[in-house]
């Protein structure tokens, strides 16, 4: 195996305009305006983003079972920096370089604090949850990863291809792919096929 | 093929081990809920699920990933099925819940917010599926979108209804159906008498 580690590119943007960088039915991740980018790069090649600014994640994390609804929403505010790999197209055509202001917004005096923050994250995230092996995030297509720091070395990740959900935080997973559903929870334990569903009570 | 593998991503040796762990677990689990469900056909109870059928992989692996502690969690387990629900007892299973367990002021919330005509109805409507509030309000055309809203916000409160952040919808809880069952079966015994 040939191990492939991102590094970040030299490029701080900002997003122009809010953009919501992946929609479902059931969630989404959306950034506001003057948010920061870096670029993330493997293999020279561009795999995704480092964001920082603020946003919201929503995400119904609500399984319908026979015996009624199963769970709750979660709407979180994004304050921190966070990774996203997978779609970059979206991001690419939203970008311009951002103004000293932009950079004092979020609490940094020069550029390079935020360059440091975005190396800390990408390097806590590939020390203790992935590594890239030799095929890429990219060729899981059409699907996005984000990785939100909670704590050094704890992130709570969440993959989505279309409708197509998995969010794993601590003490939570949340898995969904059409009929089929789990959540696993302080609550307890849900999954749900074609309409039968199993049920662990904590 | 695994998740990590599935995704193009390596995960590091002690997440391996880690995994490797908790398959062991769920194969072990699986052996010993299929060995349970086999008993109780025996016995001609029956269990209406079957958890040997695999959901789909994509699904499973990760189950597999976070099934930490179900095995101790199982002997007190509920499993639902489409006909019904079966109650697996266990050494330390399920006992009814004390007086001093309950929560009076949460009970309380529950049967106040039953206490309406219209919320009932609204509970009634849910019973069938998610619905939007546009949906609901034909349904209930006697009243305003805003006492509708109100009365959502009471069942929303009290736990008998959420709301999906990204749709709206409005589904009915197992707590909301629960509660639905028995306000109806309360007003059954009482027309029964009524008409004794």
């Amino acid at each position: 195996m040939i191990w492939h580690e991102h590094c970040l590119g030299n490029t701080i943007s900002k997003i122009t305009a809010p953009l919501r960088l992946w929609e479902a039915a059931k969630g989404l991740v959306q950034i506001d305006k003057n948010t920061l980018t870096l670029p993330v790069m493997l293999d020279d090649r561009l795999d995704g983003y480092v964001f920082h600014g603020h946003g919201r994640l929503i995400l119904d994390m609500i399984i319908e079972t026979e015996q009624g609804a199963i769970g709750r929403p979660i709407e979180e505010r994004i304050d921190q920096p966070f990774i996203m790999l997978g779609d970059t197209e979206t991001v690419q055509s939203s970008l311009v370089p951002p103004s000293p202001e932009d950079f004092s917004a979020l609490g940094y005096v020069k550029p390079q604090e935020f360059a440091d923050k975005a190396e800390d994250l990408l390097s806590n995230f590939h020390g203790k949850s992935l590594r890239i092996g030799d095929c890429r995030f990219s060729q899981f297509e059409d699907g996005v990863v984000f990785a939100f720091q909670k704590e050094a070395f704890k992130f709570n990740i969440l993959l989505a291809k279309r409708e197509k959900i998995v969010y794993k935080t601590r003490g939570t997973v949340f898995v969904l792919n059409g009929e089929k559903a789990v959540l696993k929870s302080s609550d307890g334990l849900v999954c749900i096929s074609n309409g039968r569903s199993f049920i662990v009570r904590q | 093929m695994s998740y990590g593998e599935r995704l193009g991503i390596e995960l590091s040796d002690d997440l391996k081990d880690e995994m490797r762990r908790i398959k062991e677990e769920m194969a072990a689990l699986k052996e010993q809920l299929k060995d349970m469900m086999d008993r109780e056909r025996e016995r001609g109870r029956g269990i209406h699920i079957d958890v040997a059928d695999r959901v789909h992989d994509y699904v499973e692996d990760v189950v597999e990933g976070v099934a930490e502690g179900i095995h101790g969690e199982l002997e007190k387990s509920i499993f639902i099925g489409p006909k019904g629900v079966r109650i697996i007892r266990g050494k330390d299973s399920f006992r009814p819940a004390r007086e001093d367990e309950v929560s009076f002021p949460k009970a309380a919330e529950a049967m106040s917010a039953l206490g309406q005509e219209h919320r009932l109805r609204i509970l009634k409507e849910l019973m069938s599926g998610g619905k939007y509030i546009n949906e609901l309000q034909e349904k209930l055309s006697e009243i305003t979108t805003s006492t509708l809203s109100s009365h959502l916000k009471v069942l929303e409160d009290a736990g008998l209804v959420v709301q999906e952040k990204v749709r709206g919808r409005y589904l009915i809880t197992m707590p909301g159906r629960a509660a639905y069952e028995m306000a109806m079966r309360v007003a059954r015994f009482l027309a029964r008498r009524e008409q004794e």
